[in-house]
């Protein structure tokens, strides 16, 4: 879909056209999802969060100027329902949340990579909130570094230390030796 | 750059396709949001 098609959904979506908006979810909540499954550990509460920050860019959507993108707008609302959601929940709740989330979501999957997958997680449970948000963001490329510091409003060379440093703490944690970045 | 793919695949997937009941859940929580507000 091209830029001209977005824009004219989100006009018409501006207007209280719920299936043009449907579009734009479809458009984003693959993005959107993704981030939110990286950064909390858990696929439920991320949709629950996906769902929340879509519906408040439903609400502010005349907000949005265009400057970024609509998909860097809406992944913007989201990390900020995420750290909402994060400061009024007890850190060992969400870390039992994750782990029991493992044993639910990937029950087919062989125990070596379980184990790495629970290991990745304790060492994103230790990173600092942003730099855990930029590895998100970042390692599954779905958005450029520039994109992730409009996102987290974060000046970029910030941005990219954090993923250096959280890439190699995330790499430690798998017992990889540390590469230097690209 | 494969490495940060599979890392990211290990913190958690994307959805490979869009999903409809995903989209149904916003427009059915955004419309309860609006008629909350008008009531």
């Amino acid at each position: 879909m091209s830029a001209g098609d977005e824009a004219r959904l989100i006009g018409l979506a501006r207007g209280g056209d719920y299936a043009a908006f449907g579009r734009l979810v479809d458009m984003h909540q693959a993005a959107v999802r993704a981030f939110l499954r990286r950064v909390t550990g858990n696929y439920a509460d991320a949709d629950d969060l996906a769902q929340e920050a879509f519906a408040r860019t439903w609400d502010v959507l005349n907000r949005f100027d265009g400057t970024s993108s609509l998909r860097t707008f809406i992944c913007g609302v989201a990390f900020q329902y995420w750290r909402r959601a994060r400061s009024s929940q007890s850190r060992r709740e969400a870390r039992e949340t994750a782990y029991a989330d493992l044993s639910e979501t990937h029950t087919e999957e062989s125990p070596e990579r379980a184990g790495q997958r629970l290991a990745l997680r304790k060492a994103m449970e230790e990173l600092p909130e942003d730099q855990r948000a930029a590895l998100a963001l970042c390692l599954g490329q779905e958005f450029t570094h520039a994109e992730a510091a409009e996102i987290l409003s974060l000046p970029l060379g910030t941005v990219k230390s954090h993923v250096t440093r959280g890439r190699a703490r995330l790499q430690a944690a798998l017992g990889i030796a540390e590469k230097s970045d690209e | 750059m494969s490495d940060d793919l599979d890392l990211a695949a290990l913190l958690g997937e994307a959805p490979r396709t869009p999903d409809p009941g995903f989209r149904f859940d916003v427009l059915s929580l955004t419309a309860e949001r609006a008629r909350r507000r008008e009531a």
